[in-house]
């Protein structure tokens, strides 16, 4: 008898166990949801509604670090909101957020990378958005900028919320251009290629400029040249002249530079060092690079730390042509119980006086928005560096590219990495490699269009 | 014949017992038996399924037969990663276990000074996380800075390229991986000090050398070892990933497989078309082509080892 109540014990202990592991479909690792109602989260008169955050970011001791600020916002709007209540989990990876949206309701909101709109809405995977910011007034969608509501927008609709901005600037060493006969940063592609090979021809400089990093092989000497990825029909429309120019130019300058196992090897060595004393265009090693906005305050502190101001060592330059534009984006799970909850959480957190804050950025050294009243708010700021404010200012006013929209965005950009990879090492020619791009982009293409 | 009667009620009895018994013991080892149903078996037949299929997480699955596996044999970039893990597969295992053998070779010596602190020196690597790992190998292999290129410096080599040279990507891992080996080494060792010494003193005693006492009395006896290290580094190697995505990793979730795809690995490729291409049928097509090249590379090492392995010192 004792045996077999111990028995009854056991197995009552394992099926709760086991019941405890499987979580139900709809929080997982979630804190309970407080006091929400049968049907999962929908609030009634006195009940409250529980919105789920997830974030990329992980959680920081820090007050100024992204998901700290981030967790104030939310704080904020929990104790300014009695029937709503949003609740934030840290350090959801890419693949985490996929998964859950693609099975239940949990999150309601989550923070995506800016090329997954397209593909995620095109599969039903997103709660289209154009309604709630295009109705309330006091959202002001006026007041973000363009070219952030073009990495948003697919085929008219809004499916994402841009809270950071982002593009790529050329940094050069004053000191080294004007050894090399440029009083100042060249405002034509042209000038740009021969400028970086002035630079490599001193004898004090061991590249001209970087002709090398992962995100700028793909895309970024495109928008120089101000070539354009699809047709109007959105079609793939990688074989044009200007993306050959682009591409071509690229190769030129590496083959011109000692070839590409020696920009490789640049890379390599210099990579690491980049936004510390020892940084390459602080010290002098190059001409200039092109990097994005997020290594500016670092080599800002660097520089002032080694004696290599900003304004006489070293400055900053929009690019020639064009210049990319991305942004962070936050998106609602299509299968959300309660839009209306969610979009109140997310117009909070997206609001006006949210990416004023946001903007102050880790260490409050400055965080590009793609609110025009917040990058306002940045070049006030005491804190921030000069030339962050003159990037905020920049990507204020200047026309900005982006990659397009399209559902099969993740295939194009991988197959230009891996096809004009190969034509910048040697292994492919031009011809086939734009080729190659063209018939892979268009595959893909073809494939999500149901062809 | 009435003997026979209680023979056979006894053995229905015995049975009877025996049922129970058995009953008893799934109902302690069904927590086990649940999850290994539920998040082992049905995953790898839902896998099976889903290759058949056009799914891509968000849809219902659409049956397409053997399409996926068609493509899968078409598709440049399956032989390119392919290749890339069977370099991985072939010289990793064995480059791991030379390294962690003689580690575990100099370990076991006797009266050296300090040896339990070396043995923790040597082990602690294997605590590291693959992350920080990789971070600190992209710090010392760098090209200019990096530790490697420094002391080979001192002796007149220069150094290559070791993260951005295609040549040369594959064995910097390989390299971060055989840093990592304390684990293997600790099994290693304990195979060593299970060798009795009565052997190599009667070698002693026929006047064999350090050399011949090792490949006629300790690699026979720690055999078994090294194939379960062997076999399990394979598996691994098959599996290899982490550092892959790691090294590689470019802006957003962006998949790349490095220096002209030397780092594409067979499950990045298949992490890419599932997650960042949304092409979840052929991801588990991919998974199932590889779950049978593991089979098959499991099986033959096995059918290779039934003859070097000298199962008798179990």
């Amino acid at each position: 008898m004792k045996k077999k109540v111990l028995a009854l014990m056991l197995a009552a202990v394992m099926a709760i166990g086991l019941a405890a592991c499987g979580g139900g479909g709809n929080n997982g690792d979630q804190p309970s949801g407080g006091e929400t109602s049968d049907d999962g989260n929908k609030g009634g008169d006195g009940e409250v509604t529980t919105i789920t955050v997830w974030t990329m970011q992980a959680e920081d001791n820090d007050p100024t670090a992204g998901s700290s600020r981030l967790k104030k916002l939310i704080d904020d709007f929990n104790a300014s909101h009695d029937d709503i209540q949003a609740e934030l989990s840290y350090a959801k990876t890419y693949d985490n957020i996929v998964t859950a949206i693609a099975s239940q309701d949990t999150p309601d909101i989550f923070q995506m990378y800016w090329q997954y709109a397209s593909p995620l809405a095109a599969r039903g995977a997103l709660y289209d958005l154009t309604d709630f910011v295009n109705n309330d007034a006091e959202y002001d969608k006026a007041d973000f900028l363009d070219k952030a509501w073009n990495l948003c927008t697919v085929d008219d609709k809004i499916y994402s919320i841009p809270y950071t901005a982002s593009s790529s600037f050329a940094m050069y060493n004053i000191e080294v251009l004007k050894e090399a006969g440029w009083d100042s940063f060249p405002t034509t592609f042209e000038d740009m290629i021969q400028c970086a090979k002035d630079c490599y021809d001193l004898e004090s400089t061991s590249m001209g400029m970087n002709p090398l990093s992962p995100w700028l092989d793909n895309v970024m000497w495109p928008a120089m040249t101000q070539a354009s990825w699809e047709d109007a029909d959105g079609n793939p429309a990688f074989d044009s002249e200007a993306m050959r120019l682009a591409y071509s130019a690229q190769k030129e300058l590496i083959d011109y530079q000692g070839g590409y196992a020696a920009a490789t090897g640049w890379e390599s060595d210099f990579g690491t060092a980049r936004g510390g004393v020892t940084d390459p265009i602080l010290t002098g090693e190059t001409g200039f690079l092109l990097l994005p906005d997020s290594s500016i305050p670092t080599m800002y502190n660097a520089g002032v730390e080694a004696g290599y101001n900003y304004g006489e060592t070293w400055s900053i330059a929009q690019l020639p042509g064009n210049s990319m534009f991305t942004a962070g984006v936050y998106e609602m799970n299509a299968k959300t119980k309660d839009p209306e909850a969610a979009w109140e959480v997310l117009s909070y957190i997206t609001s006006k006086d949210a990416m004023a804050y946001y903007a102050e950025g880790v260490n409050n050294v400055g965080q590009l928005c793609p609110r025009a009243s917040a990058l306002d708010a940045l070049m006030e700021m005491e804190d921030v560096c000069e030339p962050m404010k003159q990037v905020a200012d920049l990507i204020k006013n200047a026309e900005l590219q982006s990659f397009p929209m399209s559902g099969y965005v993740d295939e194009y950009l991988t197959a230009i990495s891996n096809n004009m990879t190969s034509y910048l090492d040697g292994t492919l020619d031009l011809d086939t490699a734009v080729a190659n791009v063209q018939s892979e982009a268009q595959a893909a293409c073809d494939a999500f269009n149901g062809n | 014949m009435k003997k026979n009667a209680a023979t056979k009620a006894k053995a229905v009895r015995k049975s009877r017992q025996e049922r129970k018994f058995f009953w008893k013991g799934m109902l302690f080892a069904s927590p086990w038996l649940i999850g290994f149903v539920c998040f082992t078996i049905l995953p790898v037949c839902l896998a099976f399924y889903y290759s058949f299929t056009d799914y891509n997480l968000f849809n219902d699955p659409a049956w397409v037969g053997f399409k996926n596996y068609k493509e899968l044999f078409q598709d440049q970039y399956v032989w390119l990663s392919l290749g890339n893990t069977m370099y991985i597969v072939i010289l990793a295992p064995l480059i791991g276990m030379v390294v962690s053998l003689a580690l575990a070779m100099l370990l076991n010596q006797k009266n050296v000074p300090g040896l339990p602190f070396f043995r923790t020196v040597f082990y602690l690597p294997s605590l590291v996380p693959v992350v920080a790992s990789v971070m600190l190998l992209t710090w010392l292999l760098n090209g200019h800075y990096g530790l490697v290129n420094q002391i080979l410096g001192f002796f007149g080599i220069e150094g290559p390229a070791w993260l951005t040279d295609p040549r040369y990507t594959k064995i910097s891992l390989m390299i971060m991986d055989a840093w990592r080996c304390g684990g293997t080494m600790i099994i290693y060792l304990a195979a060593l000090r299970s060798v009795p010494a009565s052997l190599y003193e009667a070698a002693e005693l026929d006047g064999a050398t350090g050399w011949k006492k090792f490949f006629r009395i300790t690699i026979p006896y720690i055999s078994p070892t090294i194939e379960f290290n062997l076999i399990m580094s394979m598996i691994g190697s098959f599996q290899y990933f982490t550092q892959g995505m790691l090294l590689t990793g470019v802006s957003g979730n962006q998949v790349a497989g490095g220096p002209s795809n030397s780092l594409l690995f067979y499950c990045l490729y298949l992490y890419q078309n599932a997650f960042s291409f949304f092409k979840m049928g052929y991801a588990c097509a991919m998974a199932v082509v590889l779950f049978i090249i593991i089979m098959i590379a499991t099986m033959l090492a096995r059918k290779i080892s039934d003859r070097m392995v000298n199962y008798d010192v179990e």
